[in-house]
């Protein structure tokens, strides 16, 4: 084999991607061979140069790119993936139960209740983070710039983000798990009894029976389509 | 536990916002210095890194962890730079590294190691210099292979799926490129 094979091997060695067998016959020609080994030395002394030129740290500002999808018209937040992978049938329904949990996920948000401001995920107040609190933690940075309390509340609101994503996570898990056995259903046309259907897209949904009434005659309409297909595919 | 870039992608499909701010923050080094190696311009290699983000944030939605984030990543980034240095050279016909005196003082200094003696840093900010202006007259093609593999870290696997070629192809253009710098930088030592 000539230099120029190893000359390759030698770059490849430097940055520890050669396996042992490689390595062997390597150094079996760096032992024969003047010019290789000199090249050896000069890829180390250059590798040394180019870490002459270090890392720049500039942080993003985050602050401007957000600015930037905003005016870009980007959507924030993004669409939800697409299933493409389903028929346009049941990808209605999975579209349908996920907008309905999201309507359940927009009641995330702040409201007086009685207590006082309340930060809601879904149904369940979350007790920890009160106005009573929110006025606490004002009055005790009084003295404090505007910048410093901005920096607080940015920090209960991340707190609260943290919960919300254990939630959503959770929520997401049923989700997940409800879907297949509807989508079973359907695929194997077992479960064809609409109202059961409904009952389990409105519980999955967290939707109220009044909520859930409107998106039902769609929803009634949709999986019809659906099961006429299955029945023309089968006949 | 700290999540997977896949993981936090993910979550930033189903509209998990502090998701992107997460990968921005972990992935704005790297990638800054990735561009500023390729366009030799801090500015413009600012310029880009918000543009990689930007279209990250704009394919979420079609976003499959099947590869892996960090080659997505530096591919986008690799695409970008080369489009940029293709309209610099057909607008201006003007090799990058004109850029080297253009750019403020102050930015250079902060780079310095102060625990150097003045001689020290002076030589340290020469040899920085030589190696800025060497990699800007390295080829491209040749430069996306070092940068990636000598700055960056990533395997020659890797640099094969982001640049989309075969991995023997981009062993012989790092080698090809060492050789190169070797020859460049010790002509002007
Ligand atoms: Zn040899």
């Amino acid at each position: 084999m000539d230099c120029r094979f190893f000359r390759e091997q030698i770059v490849l060695e430097s940055y520890d991607e050669l396996d042992a067998a490689a390595k062997k016959s390597l150094k079996a020609h760096l032992q024969t061979c003047r010019e290789c080994e000199q090249f050896q030395v000069n890829l180390n002394e250059t590798q040394q140069t180019l870490d002459q030129w270090e890392e720049v740290d500039r942080p993003t500002d985050i602050e401007a790119l957000h600015e930037a999808i905003r005016s870009k018209s980007l959507s924030w937040p993004p669409q939800l993936p697409a299933w493409r992978w389903l028929s346009w049938g049941v990808e209605a329904c999975l579209i349908l139960v996920i907008s309905l949990s999201a309507l359940a996920w927009i009641g995330v948000g702040v409201k007086w209740e009685d207590r006082g401001l309340t930060l809601r995920i879904g149904q369940e107040a979350v007790p920890e983070i009160t106005a009573q609190e929110l006025v606490r933690l004002l009055q005790a940075e009084r003295h404090a710039t505007q910048a410093e309390i901005v920096k607080q509340l940015q920090g209960a609101l991340d707190e609260f983000s943290e919960q919300l994503q254990v939630h959503l996570d959770e929520r997401q898990k049923q989700t997940n798990a409800q879907l297949t056995l509807i989508y079973q259903g359907l695929q194997s046309q077992r479960v064809q009894d609409l109202e059961l259907i409904r009952q389990e897209l409105q519980h999955l949904a967290g939707a109220t029976e009044a909520e859930f009434l409107e998106s039902h005659r769609v929803l009634e309409f949709i999986l019809a389509s659906h099961v006429s297909g299955i029945q023309k595919n089968t006949e | 536990m700290e999540k997977s870039d896949e993981a936090l992608m993910l979550q930033l499909q189903a509209g998990h916002l502090r998701s992107f701010d997460t990968l921005v923050r972990r992935w704005e080094k790297p990638l800054l210095n990735y561009c500023y190696r390729m366009v030799n311009d801090i500015t413009l290699a600012e310029d880009l890194r918000q543009d990689v983000f930007l279209r990250i944030y704009r394919s979420a939605k079609a976003y499959r962890p099947t590869a892996q984030f960090s080659t997505w990543l530096y591919r986008i980034a690799t695409n970008l730079c080369l489009d940029t240095l293709a309209k610099h050279q057909r607008r201006k016909e003007t090799p990058i590294d004109v850029y080297l005196e253009s750019e403020s003082e102050g930015f250079d200094e902060k780079l310095v190691d102060p625990s150097d003696t003045p001689d020290a840093a002076l030589v340290k900010k020469e040899t920085k210099n030589c190696v800025r202006s060497a990699l800007a007259r390295l080829p491209e093609d040749l430069r996306v292979v070092v940068t990636l593999r000598h700055y960056n870290g990533m395997k020659f696997r890797e640099i094969a799926e982001i640049v989309g070629g075969p991995i023997s192809t981009v062993k012989s253009r790092m080698t090809a490129g060492i050789e190169r710098l070797s020859r460049m930088l010790s002509k002007q030592e």
